[in-house]
Formats: C-alpha cells, sequence, structure tokens
C-alpha cells in the first residue's frame, strides 16, 4: 500500500471510467498454464474443481478418482475428471515503431490511444487477480515485463506503458520471437500494432510459434481515422515515419488508389491473424478506449 | 522558308513554358508525417505507370500548341529561299524588269498589279558596293532606263515612280533579249542577276526564252498577280466581209470571258451616230463572238467604240474598244479581158453575166462591171475597181504585172479565170512580182503539145469550204455533171499550201485555187468557161458570187492594231499620194511615205486606244482603230512549274507568292499554324477526357 502511495498512478489510467468495466472479466476462449488456481479454465485436468466428465479406469492410476459408487453400482471401474482452475497469464505487447506516434491533425496518436487501451487492459486483468505483464516491440524486443499480479508490478506495467517510446526502425518478427523465446508459460499474448511493416509474413510467422505453444493470442489492429484516407488539398509532402522516406503527390490523384491499398493491407492482416489462429480486432483511435474495451470484453463473455 | 517577324521566333522561347508554368504553379506542398506513407509512394508509383503516356501527351501537346502559336506569330513564308535578295548588295549587276503591259493595271480590292509591284521593285533598286543596276519597263517594247547598268539609284527610282501601266502587250522576249545585252557585257566575275517583276499572264509567259541570259545568271521572278482575278474584255470588234452602202452589216464583237462563271455580257454599240445593243452569254474561260446588224447609209468611213455594261472585273482597259468601218458603195468589178464587149457565148461575157446578175428597177445592174482592155489596165483605172477579173486578157505587160501584184499586197482581190497558155505565163510573172508574199500552191503550165483538156470533170472539191459549202449536200448533184474544156495543166508546187486547191479536175490539175497574196487575195478558175457548161448550170451565179465574196471577204483587216506595237499598212490606192494627206486627231501618230507610187502609213508605236484617221481636208481616206491586245485580258497566271521548264537549266526561283495575293497565298502558313495549335489544345482536352482525369 505504502509502494501505492509512493509511486504515483498513470495518467492513462482513468479509475473514474474504468470503474464502468467493474463488473466485466476478461475471459479467455482457450485453455490456458497459471501459476495459481483461478476463474480460467486450466490446461490440466485434476483436482476438486469442476466435473468435466468419466473416463474408464486404467490400471496404475490414481485410485483417489475412482468413483467408487459408480463401481460400487455398476461393478465397472470409472474414473472422475476434473476440469481445472488456473489464473490468467495475460502478455501486452505494444508496437512501439515510429509508425505508432502517426496523430492526424488532432495529435492523438495510436500510441496514445494504446498507453490508454493498455493501462487499462492491465487494470483490469490485475482487478481479476490475474497475472499482466508487458512487452515492448520496436526493432526486437525493447522491454520485458513478465507477467504478475503484485500492485506494484502492475504499476510498474502502468509505467512503462507511461514512458513508452518509439523507435524509428521496427522489427515485429524479432521482437515476437525474442518474447516468445522468454517466456516459459502458456497465457495470453495481446498484441497492439497497425502492423505497418514491409512484410508482415515473419510477425505471423513469429505469432504461429505462439499458436503452436497454445497461447491465446489477440491481435488488436490499431487503425488512425486519418490513415484510412488522405486529408484533402492540393499538395502534400509526406514523410514516413520510420526512415521510409517521403514523397510529394496530390491526394486528389492517388486517394482512391491509396484507400484500395490501405483496404487491401487492413484486409490482409485480418486473414493472416484469423488464419494463423489469432483473434483478430480492429481498433479505430477514432473510438473511445473504452469502449473499445467494454466491447471487446463483453464479446468474450459470450 | 523565311519569316515575316523573324523577331517573334525568340519567342521560341516560350516552349519551355509549359514547364515552367507547371513549376511555378506547382502547389507548394504540405508537409505532413504519415505512417502509410509506403501506400502512398505505391499509389503515385501506381498511378505513374498509369499516367505517364497521358502526362507525355499532354507535354507534347502543350510544347507543340506553343511552337505552332510562335510560328504562326512570327508568319513563315513557305518556298525557296530567293535567289535574288534584295538586301544583299556587292560586286554585281542587277537588271530589273518591270512590266508595265495593260493587265498589270488590273485590280484586286483596289489595289492594281502595278502598285503591288512597284514597291517591289523599288526594293530590288538598291546599289551599294559595288553593285550596279538598271530598270527595264517592258511594254510592247521594252524600255531601259540607262542604256547600262548604273549606280544612280535615284533615278532609276524616280523613273519608277513615273512608271505606269499602258494599254499595250508584253513583250517579253524583247525585254529578256535587252537584259541579256546589258548582262552580259557586265565583267565575267561580277555576279549577275535579273529580277523580273510581272503578273506572269499565261498568254505572255508560256513562250519566254530565257537562252539569250548569260547563263550564271541567276533569275529571281516575283508574281504580283492573283490567279483569282476575273476579267471580261472585248477582244475584237469587226464586220466580216465587205461593208457596203445600204446594205445589212453584221458586226461580230468577240467578248472573252477569263472568270469561272458564266456571264451574260451586253455591249453597247456606238457606230457614227447610233448606239446599239448586243448580249449573249459568255461561258468561263472561253471567248464568244455575239454580233448585231445594222444598215450604214453613208459610205465612207464609220468609227466608234463598243463598251461593255454592267461588268464587275479586275481590267477596265479592255472594257472599251474602239473600232473602224469602211463602209464602200456598191461595188464595181474591173473586168480585164481582150475579148469584145458584145454579148456573145464568151468567157468574158459569161463572167460579166454572173457577176452582175440582179438588174435593178432603174434598168441599171446593182453591181458595176466595167471592161478594161490589158493595154489600158493602169493605176487609175484599177483604182475604181473594188475587184479585178482577168479573162482571157492575153500577154500582160511587165508594168501591169507589178501593178496587179501591188494591188493584191495591199488588199485588192483579183479573180484570175486561166484559160489560155499565155495565162500561165501572166501567172508565173505574178507569182514573181509578189515574191514571198504570195506562195501559189500549184505551178501552172501550158498543156503539152497534143493534148487536149476536154471533158474534164470536178473531182476532190473541198465541200466544207467557201464557195462549195454553199451547196451543201447536193454539190454533188450540182456540179458533179459539169464538164470542163480549156484551161491549163498544173503540177505540185513546193513551198504553196496544199490547202490553197479548192477542188481538182479528173486530170488532177488544179480547177480552183484561192491563196493570200499580202493582204489581199487571189482566186485562180482554171478553165475556159466558153467551152465548159458551167455557165448553163444553175449552179454558176451562187457559185462564182461565193467565190467573190471571198475574195473580197480575205482582205486582211489593217484596221485594228494594238496599242504600243509597231504599225505599217498601205493606204488604199484612192490616197493618191502622201503630199497633203493629214493624221487626225494626232499629227504624231506615225509617218506617211511614198513607196512603189502607193503610200505607207508607219507608225513605230501605236498611241493610245482610240481612232486615229489619214484624212485629205475633211475627208477620211483611211482609219486605223488601236486597241488593247486581246493577250492582255486574260490574266491567268502561268503554273510555277512551267516556269522551271522555260529556265532551261538556268538557275530561277519563282516567288509565286510576290508581294500581292500570292503573298497571301504565301504567308497562309500562319492560319494553319494556328488550327493546328488549336486542334492540339483540343486533343488536349480528349486526353484528358480520355484518361478520365
Amino acid at each position: 500500500m505504502s509502494q501505492t502511495l509512493s509511486t504515483p498512478r498513470s495518467p492513462f489510467l482513468d479509475l473514474k471510467a474504468l470503474s464502468a468495466l467493474a463488473h466485466m472479466r476478461f475471459v479467455t476462449r482457450h485453455q490456458i498454464d497459471g501459476a495459481y488456481s483461478g476463474r480460467h479454465r486450466s490446461r490440466q485436468q485434476g483436482g476438486a474443481a469442476e466435473f468435466a466428465d468419466y473416463r474408464e479406469y486404467v490400471e496404475g492410476e490414481d485410485l483417489r478418482r475412482l468413483d467408487w459408487k459408480v463401481l460400487a453400482r455398476t461393478g465397472r471401474a470409472y474414473v472422475r475428471l476434473f476440469q481445472d482452475e488456473t489464473n490468467l497469464l495475460c502478455t501486452l505487447a505494444i508496437d512501439a515503431s515510429g509508425s505508432m506516434l502517426f496523430g492526424g491533425h488532432a495529435n492523438y496518436s495510436k500510441l496514445r490511444h494504446v498507453q490508454w487501451l493498455a493501462t487499462a487492459f492491465s487494470h483490469v486483468i490485475s482487478r481479476q487477480q490475474d497475472q499482466v505483464g508487458l512487452a515492448v516491440l520496436s526493432d526486437g524486443l525493447a522491454d520485458l515485463r513478465p507477467p504478475g499480479s503484485r500492485s506494484a508490478h502492475v504499476q510498474g506495467i502502468q509505467q512503462a506503458i507511461e514512458t513508452l517510446e518509439t523507435k524509428p526502425a521496427t522489427d515485429l518478427a524479432t521482437g515476437l520471437r525474442d518474447l516468445f523465446g522468454r517466456l516459459s508459460r502458456r497465457g495470453v499474448l495481446v498484441l497492439m500494432s497497425d502492423f505497418l511493416v514491409e512484410d508482415l509474413e515473419p510477425v505471423f510467422n513469429s505469432l504461429r510459434l505462439f499458436r503452436h505453444r497454445h497461447w491465446e493470442v489477440v491481435c488488436l489492429h490499431i487503425i488512425h481515422p486519418e490513415e484510412e484516407r488522405l486529408p484533402e488539398g492540393l499538395a502534400y509532402r509526406f514523410e514516413g515515419l520510420e526512415n521510409d522516406g517521403r514523397i510529394d503527390a496530390s491526394p486528389g490523384e492517388v486517394r482512391k488508389l491509396y484507400e484500395d491499398r490501405f483496404a487491401a493491407h487492413c484486409a490482409t492482416v485480418r486473414e493472416m491473424s484469423l488464419a494463423a489462429g489469432c483473434d483478430y480486432r480492429r481498433v479505430s483511435t477514432a473510438t473511445p478506449y473504452l469502449e473499445t474495451l467494454g466491447g471487446f470484453l463483453v464479446e468474450r463473455a459470450g | 522558308m523565311s519569316f515575316l517577324h523573324p523577331a517573334l521566333l525568340l519567342a521560341g522561347l516560350a516552349i519551355s513554358l509549359p514547364v515552367l508554368i507547371h513549376w511555378l504553379t506547382r502547389p507548394r506542398p504540405v508537409r505532413l508525417s504519415l505512417s502509410t506513407v509506403r501506400f502512398v509512394m505505391q499509389a503515385v508509383q501506381q498511378r505513374r505507370a498509369r499516367h505517364r503516356l497521358r502526362d507525355w501527351l499532354i507535354l507534347l501537346l502543350r510544347t507543340l500548341a506553343i511552337a505552332l502559336l510562335v510560328w504562326a506569330f512570327a508568319r513563315p513564308l513557305l518556298g525557296q529561299k530567293p535567289l535574288v535578295s534584295a538586301a544583299e548588295l556587292g560586286d554585281g549587276v542587277r537588271i530589273v524588269v518591270l512590266d508595265q503591259s495593260a493587265s498589270m493595271g488590273a485590280a484586286v480590292h483596289g489595289v492594281t498589279a502595278f502598285e503591288k509591284g512597284r514597291p517591289l521593285t523599288a526594293d530590288f533598286l538598291s546599289a551599294g558596293g559595288n553593285l550596279r543596276a538598271n530598270l527595264i519597263l517592258a511594254g510592247a517594247t521594252p524600255r531601259a532606263v540607262f542604256d547600262a547598268p548604273s549606280a544612280n539609284v535615284g533615278a532609276l527610282r524616280e523613273e519608277l515612280g513615273r512608271a505606269k501601266p499602258g494599254p499595250e502587250r508584253l513583250n517579253l522576249q524583247a525585254a529578256i533579249n535587252l537584259a541579256g545585252d546589258m548582262l552580259a557585257k557586265s565583267a565575267p566575275e561580277q555576279r549577275r542577276e535579273l529580277v523580273i517583276v510581272s503578273d506572269f499572264q499565261r498568254t505572255n509567259w508560256t513562250t519566254a526564252d530565257f537562252s539569250p541570259l548569260p547563263k550564271d545568271t541567276k533569275i529571281e521572278l516575283k508574281s504580283v498577280g492573283d490567279s483569282d482575278r476575273a476579267n471580261v474584255g472585248i477582244l475584237r470588234v469587226s464586220a466580216p466581209g465587205r461593208a457596203e452602202q445600204g446594205r445589212e452589216l453584221r458586226v461580230e464583237v468577240e467578248v472573252g470571258n477569263y472568270s469561272t462563271t458564266a456571264r451574260d455580257i451586253q455591249v453597247e454599240l456606238t457606230i457614227g451616230k447610233g448606239t446599239y445593243r448586243v448580249a449573249g452569254l459568255c461561258p468561263p474561260g472561253l471567248s464568244t463572238a455575239i454580233s448585231t446588224t445594222f444598215t450604214p447609209t453613208e459610205p465612207g468611213w464609220q468609227t466608234g467604240q463598243a463598251k461593255l455594261l454592267n461588268v464587275e472585273d479586275s481590267l477596265k482597259a479592255d472594257d472599251v474598244r474602239p473600232f473602224a468601218l469602211d463602209v464602200r458603195p456598191s461595188p464595181t468589178y474591173l473586168l480585164v479581158t481582150r475579148e469584145s464587149a458584145k454579148p456573145q457565148a464568151t468567157s468574158s461575157h459569161f463572167t460579166e453575166r454572173a457577176l452582175a446578175p440582179v438588174v435593178a428597177r432603174d434598168g441599171k445592174p446593182a453591181i458595176r462591171v466595167v471592161r478594161v482592155q490589158p493595154s489600158s489596165l493602169d493605176r487609175d483605172a484599177a483604182a475604181g475597181g473594188d475587184l479585178i477579173v482577168l479573162d482571157h486578157p492575153g500577154k500582160l505587160s511587165q508594168p501591169a504585172i507589178n501593178l496587179l501584184a501591188g494591188l493584191m499586197r495591199r488588199g485588192r482581190p483579183v479573180l484570175y479565170v486561166a484559160a489560155e497558155s499565155a495565162d500561165a505565163t501572166n501567172l508565173k510573172m505574178l507569182a514573181e512580182a509578189a515574191g514571198a508574199e504570195m506562195k501559189l500552191p500549184v505551178e501552172f503550165l501550158p498543156p503539152a503539145a497534143g493534148q487536149t483538156r476536154r471533158g474534164l470533170f470536178l473531182t476532190e472539191m473541198r465541200k466544207e469550204e467557201v464557195p462549195f459549202s454553199i451547196f451543201g449536200d447536193s454539190l454533188s448533184a450540182a456540179l458533179g455533171t459539169l464538164r470542163f474544156a480549156g484551161g491549163l495543166a498544173s503540177r505540185r508546187a513546193d513551198r504553196g499550201l496544199a490547202d490553197d486547191v479548192l477542188a481538182s479536175f479528173s486530170d488532177r490539175s488544179a480547177a480552183l485555187v484561192v491563196t493570200s497574196c499580202g493582204a489581199g487575195s487571189l482566186g485562180i478558175i482554171n478553165a475556159d468557161l466558153a467551152a465548159s457548161s458551167i455557165p448553163a448550170s444553175g449552179a454558176f451565179v451562187p457559185l462564182l458570187s461565193e467565190l467573190v465574196s471571198r475574195l473580197m471577204g480575205t482582205r486582211a483587216d489593217q484596221t485594228a492594231v494594238n496599242s504600243g506595237e509597231a504599225m505599217a499598212v498601205y493606204l488604199p490606192a484612192e490616197a493618191g499620194a502622201a503630199a497633203g494627206l493629214s493624221l487626225e486627231p494626232v499629227e504624231n501618230a506615225g509617218q506617211l511615205n511614198d513607196e512603189n507610187a502607193f503610200v505607207t502609213w508607219r507608225w513605230n508605236i501605236a498611241g493610245p486606244p482610240g481612232v486615229y484617221q489619214v484624212k485629205r481636208g475633211n475627208a477620211t481616206l483611211f482609219a486605223v482603230a488601236t486597241g488593247v491586245s486581246k493577250d492582255e485580258s486574260d490574266l491567268r497566271t502561268i503554273d510555277a512549274s512551267v516556269i522551271q521548264r522555260l529556265a532551261g537549266g538556268r538557275e530561277v526561283h519563282f516567288d509565286a507568292a510576290g508581294a500581292g495575293g500570292g503573298e497571301d497565298q504565301k504567308d497562309r502558313a500562319w492560319t494553319w499554324a494556328l488550327i493546328a495549335c488549336t486542334t492540339c489544345m483540343l486533343l488536349e482536352i480528349g486526353v484528358l477526357k480520355a484518361f478520365r482525369t
């Protein structure tokens, strides 16, 4: 508590606003591994948690799981199976590439939106006694805070989110691979990125590693509305945010082509996400982060 | 190709204008950081690939449009570079020939070709360095301002300022010859230049011969003519045949229509105190004869003029043409024969009766036939006869032969009935006395000894010719049965025209010959009429009447003379001697001289259009009407390709544009350039539309 008092609260943490989401929980769709007992279905069976099924006894099994009543009634040996429940290990992976700094005329960047959203996410997860971690991806794995549930840990994560800094270069795939090597336990990976990379294939190859190890991966595709269509005006000198050059163009002449290409990019990200077994959600910075988060949680709750 | 405003070509730098305008008007780009710049790049690249062709097309069309605009403002003058430049001086001789014929007075929009040519000529009359120039004013007789090329350009220009087109035709060859003489006298190392400023009428230029010029002469031809000049002119006024008092006379007016459309022509004829209107339709590009008739009541010279009414054309000089008609009293035929005048069956009797077949109410014949003994034939006796008929004259004396030849040369017709051997001698002497002016197609010879000319009939009659044409299809019926006797044998002469033999006998000898001699003509009937059956035939009188009409009508028309040209005519015998004769209306209208017992009227340069008369006291003895040569009425110009052929390998530059209408023709390129420029701009819009821009 003293630590809480001594550490200033993140400016992106609006508890009053988040109170509207107090009754909501982040629910996983897959069975997960957790460190402690919790509310989430564990990939482990056993214990005395929730009854799951019967199975014929196999010699050598633990006799404590034998259903004696059934044996007495039917003469057959059946073993009772129980679904173990565990807590959630959620890692928030934030794309801190230069492109995330794009904020348009309102100067509200995608990164800023992600900061709000990730802070809220960490709050919701920690509030339901689950563990939350943070991975910052830029030209690699820039920062990693493994999942934890202690208040100090959460505050540290929120502080790290607050002080996120971008780098012009981006290598999302390498960052994800590094992250995969550093996390030993399965959990949920929430990737918040605009997916503006040269080649999407390596990125999703990395994500497939997580999926192969039965991670639940959620891809939050961060999109700024001013990315969807070019601004009005005669001529612009468009300058890249990731050392990708600049170009003079008249928006009127290339607007349609641009929109087609951007829409194709979004569709590709979505298709590749789903194909890789990831959950995909398009997040617009024009939508308040609470609404986005609320919708996401509601959808997850089923 | 040259330019009217070459300085404007500097505006060609404006070709870079589209790029410059594009660069200057290019909006200043607003810097904007964009995370999706790669998509913008891809879009721009994709668009460039699609629009590269469009952009190049647009740039090409815009550049072309500006280039054409500049070209148009610079006023390109298409054609070859002139061989002789007005501004080029240096060591040389330059002869400038200015056409001052009547056609140069033809006006288009009130400006005559001569006025267009005057400044053009003045440009070439420049001297500097060792360049010497001369000006030849070319009409019927070319006139050089100086005898030799001079540096006195001021005098040349002064003379040019006074020059004006005359009522005469262009004697181009004489002008070329004169220029050739001057150029030939220049030093071989000097540059030789000939500049001819003319309207290049087809009628004058088709026979141009540049061979008198030195081979190295540079010939610059400047046209100030316009092929579109429409002209209608009176080419000729004449009265065919013999004009006689009290006899209806047909007056023909030949009108040339040198325009592109047929014209209804009205001509007002003023003859003496009478005025007549003649009208007719003239097809384009042709000359048409329209006629009227009137009956002269008084004998003597009648003068008048024909004038085109209500005609809008380029050349006014040929809209009026004066003329003179010699109205004679009833004709008198002089029958020279040694036969008796008694009404016997002699050849001369038949001839006399056929010449004057009609007897007037008062018992006197309308036509007088005066018998004259050959020995009495002299100048006084011959003066009273309009036609001299010789029938059995016997052997004529040399003076009589000379008199006959002289009369024929001056236009007196002679009819010879050759029946005896002596006639062969007379005809031979007559041919010799007439000299080169008469070329008999056959030579008449006495019949060979023992040969009897009898039972001859006519063959090879030229039925389309007078006198046979009067019989039409019944010619064979009328003359085929006739039999002839007597006459002379004949053989073909080398120098004569075979067409002059109008009929032959069955023995291939000539039966009827009509040939010209100077202004007059000679008809020969080769038969003894008394021994032939023709006098008893009904065809005799009309045949002889037609023959006489032909002989009297073929007198060359000496009453029409082209202005500016040399003239020489014999006055009629009744004019007498030159002493006491006067010329009107001007005394200096040539000279009257006695020559070979006749009076000749020589005029080196015939005066401007009008009627000029020879008078003794108040009586007019002869008259001529001067007028514009008919060649000048046809204003159509010669084609440039013909000029090149005429040049005969010499360096010739024909500037069809010149300074007048041709200039417009040459300077029309700018209009096409503007049209092309507009087309480029329209194409640009089309390209933009096609690329949906």
